[in-house]
């Protein structure tokens, strides 16, 4: 194998294709890439989070009861909080030490950031369910109706949003525990 | 501000390098593309810290690895590239189709293992010493050692015998 690998190597040698323009556009091209972060589905689901915030917040005073009040707020601090520590938590991961460290130490950092963003994703599919339930006699406030709602409306909105939310929860977690189940791998891996 | 004409030297003469880490790290030509080029923005950032405390192709190395790991994360997320063509990365003569199938089968090997296991038989294949290895991936020399009898012995198990005959001949 070591033999196949030399010759490869020898051939790639004879073969210099990049040019000075092309190295220096790839520099160029990756930087404007890291800018147009801003644009990244996650920072829009960011702002489309942080307005139906302020439209729960700004409609304070419609919510008459400690239910309601209390559903308010806690809608209003998931949907401002969560979206805020999910985007830190992925830089964070994204953001690993490239030139300060080495290989072992990078994949320890990622890792171990891979995990940490994993177990936030996991508690932001629970605390879903809750905003699920949660966020219908809000919005109907908000909307001018009456509340309580009735029980007729819950007879549905719960089973049909509470089997929805258990399929993508299901799939939500399959994907979590292989991902998590890598990561651990891979610290027991760089432990051994 | 990096000096530009010392950096594009640096690279032509090393771009072998860049181009073996991304075909082990990616298997899908757009993944290896994109892993390319973000080898080669990271080197760029890093190139004012360079100081000549280690060789060239060592702190490239150490550049180029830790760089596959966070693009493990990023490689759905790709933005623009800059349009390489294919024969920019079909770096072999397309005429030579045993050596095509025997690279083919090399690369299929080494991915196969894991991210720990590539970045090592990789810098090994290059002919680093164990030490050097060590100085590159910050695992201990013994470790290092270990580490590649055992992935060794995976790579017996993975190669069927018509292709440990392929990668003889």
């Amino acid at each position: 194998m070591k033999q196949a690998w030399t010759v490869l190597s020898s051939e790639l040698e004879k073969q210099k294709k990049l040019t000075d323009t092309l190295i220096m556009s790839m520099t160029h091209e990756r930087y404007k890439n890291k800018l147009s972060r801003i644009r990244t589905p996650e920072t829009m689901a960011t702002a489309l989070s942080f307005i139906l915030a302020l439209l729960i917040l700004v409609n304070f005073s419609k919510y008459n009861t400690i239910f309601l009040a209390a559903s308010a707020l806690f809608a209003a601090a998931y949907l401002i909080v969560m979206p805020v520590l999910s985007l830190r938590l992925i830089r964070h991961l994204e953001n690993l030490d490239i030139t300060g460290n080495h290989y072992k130490q990078v994949l320890t950092d990622y890792a171990l950031r891979k995990r940490k963003l994993l177990s936030f994703q996991k508690l932001n599919v629970y605390l879903g369910f809750v905003l699920l339930v949660v966020t219908l006699p809000v919005m109907v406030r908000i909307m001018g109706r009456e509340t309580p709602i009735p029980a007729q409306v819950w007879y549905w909105y719960l089973p049909l949003g509470g089997v929805c939310f258990a399929a993508f929860a299901r799939g939500v977690y399959r994907y979590y525990a292989g991902v998590a189940h890598q990561a651990e791998n891979l610290l027991k891996e760089l432990q051994e | 501000m990096p000096n530009a004409q010392e950096f594009v030297r640096v690279i032509k003469e090393n771009e072998g390098i860049i181009f073996k880490i991304a075909s082990v790290y990616c298997r899908d030509g757009d993944d290896q593309k994109d892993l390319y080029q973000e080898i080669v923005y990271q080197l760029w950032r890093s190139f004012d810290s360079f100081r000549n405390e280690s060789k060239i192709s060592t702190w490239m190395y150490r550049i180029a690895l830790n760089t596959s790991i966070s693009h493990l994360q990023k490689a759905k997320r790709r933005g623009t590239a800059v349009p390489i063509d294919r024969v920019v990365l079909d770096m072999m003569d397309p005429a030579d189709t045993v050596m095509e199938e025997r690279v083919s089968l090399l690369y299929a090997q080494i991915r196969a293992l894991s991210t720990v296991e590539k970045g090592i038989v990789l810098l090994y294949l290059e002919g680093k010493s164990y030490e050097e290895v060590a100085a590159i991936t910050g695992f201990s020399k013994t470790n290092i050692g270990t580490r590649l009898n055992r992935i060794k012995e995976k790579l017996r198990s993975q190669i069927k015998p018509q292709e440990l005959w392929s990668l003889k001949k």
